[in-house]
């Protein structure tokens, strides 16, 4: 039996928005017996019906003449020469930085085959190791130069997956409808006779 | 779902006046209609209404289409309005609910169903007020834009639960006050 309690009445809030058919047994046999619900029940589907039909608050006569003529007034938002949004261009900058990086730590010795140990290292990765301090066998170079690459176009790749959206959905539809009717175009113009 | 209005939204996005014109003529009386829940005063709805579509159609570049745009609007009515309050004195007019109500309805071929659903209308208008802001906001969302739970909760930065809730709740203090206002013989 439901009583009389907070979560109860929210629960005939809740029925009471729903048709009758979608009452479950235990709420019929509630209201039979229990005046109180039984009223309040009445009151929440009286203000359901009303709230059926509840009309929009309709703005004043000349409004929409009135508000188009103020947004005429207002300068287009800057889209020519527009810098590509943060979500285009970080992906992009992360990508080319993870590129650079794996360029500039390449060592010199790293086209000769089966060098067996890295010991030089161009200036521009780290003074200490173009010294001679740092010392790798090839093995452990490409561990590290690998995972640096993977883990820097990652972030990139996680970045730009994060900022995919419909728009973008239906953009590369456009592109697939573009490219299949390019396809159908030129297989007509192979299979045309001459 | 399908936004029945990204095409307009595309265009306006590449700075098509005209687009954008037929997204507000589609959406101000929805987004008028929110205004006025927030404000309870009509000329203060229209001007919130006129700087929402204002920081619309700055912020357009940015809209990602991962909402659809009527919510998006609404979204940016729920922000103005909060900064609106903040910055205006909140008039509540209870007593000026008769004149605010004058210009509901369409007229209905049978002039007596016609005057019974305009006071009813009147009534329930004027009954709403009296609800605190969230309940009239979630009940205007709910009812007269007819958004899910879900969009409910994205407009309003809620979890679906509360917003469950805060209907149930909104309902219960309208039907006490419907009580109340019209007696053993309200409906």
């Amino acid at each position: 039996m439901m009583d009389h309690n907070l979560h109860g009445q929210d629960a005939l809030a809740h029925y009471a928005a729903c048709p009758m058919a979608e009452w479950p047994p235990a709420l019929r046999a509630h209201l039979a017996e229990c005046p109180v619900c039984r009223e309040e029940m009445h009151w929440l589907r009286t203000v359901e019906a009303a709230l059926a039909s509840w009309p929009l608050a309709e703005p004043a006569p000349g409004f929409l003449e009135r508000l188009l003529e103020r947004l005429a007034r207002e300068q287009v938002p800057a889209r020519a020469g527009q810098v590509l949004p943060w979500n285009i261009w970080v992906p992009a900058m992360t990508l080319g930085a993870a590129l650079i990086i794996a360029a500039l730590a390449l060592p010199p010795q790293i086209s000769q085959a089966w060098e067996p140990a890295i010991s030089e290292w161009p200036r521009q990765v780290a003074p200490w190791a173009a010294e001679g301090r740092l010392t790798l066998d090839r093995g452990a170079f490409w561990a590290v130069w690998s995972g640096l690459f993977v883990a820097t176009g990652g972030v990139g790749l996680t970045l730009a997956l994060s900022a995919w959206n419909a728009r973008y959905t239906r953009r590369v539809e456009e592109v697939k409808r573009a490219l299949s009717e390019a396809a159908d175009h030129l297989l007509k113009m192979a299979h045309r006779p001459s | 779902m399908e936004d029945p209005l990204a095409e307009w939204v595309a265009r306006a996005q590449k700075g098509d006046r005209a687009a954008f014109e037929e997204l507000v003529k589609r959406t101000h009386r929805r987004v008028y209609n929110l205004a006025y829940h927030f404000l309870s005063n009509e000329q203060e709805a229209e001007d919130l209404t006129q700087e929402v579509y204002l920081r619309a159609w700055r912020a357009l570049p940015d809209f990602r289409g991962d909402a659809q745009f009527s919510t998006w609007l609404y979204r940016i009515t729920l922000n103005t309005a909060m900064n609106y309050q903040r910055t205006l004195r909140t008039q509540e007019q209870a007593a000026g609910a008769a004149e605010t109500l004058a210009h509901f309805d369409a007229p209905l071929p049978d002039p007596a169903a016609a005057a019974a659903t305009r006071d009813r209308n009147a009534r329930l208008w004027a009954t709403v007020r009296r609800l605190a802001q969230r309940y009239r906001v979630v009940l205007a969302l709910f009812y007269q834009h007819e958004l899910s739970y879900a969009e409910i909760a994205e407009v309003l930065g809620l979890p679906i639960g509360t917003v469950k809730a805060q209907l149930n709740r909104a309902r219960r203090a309208l039907a006490a006050l419907w009580r109340e206002e019209n007696g053993d013989d309200g409906s």
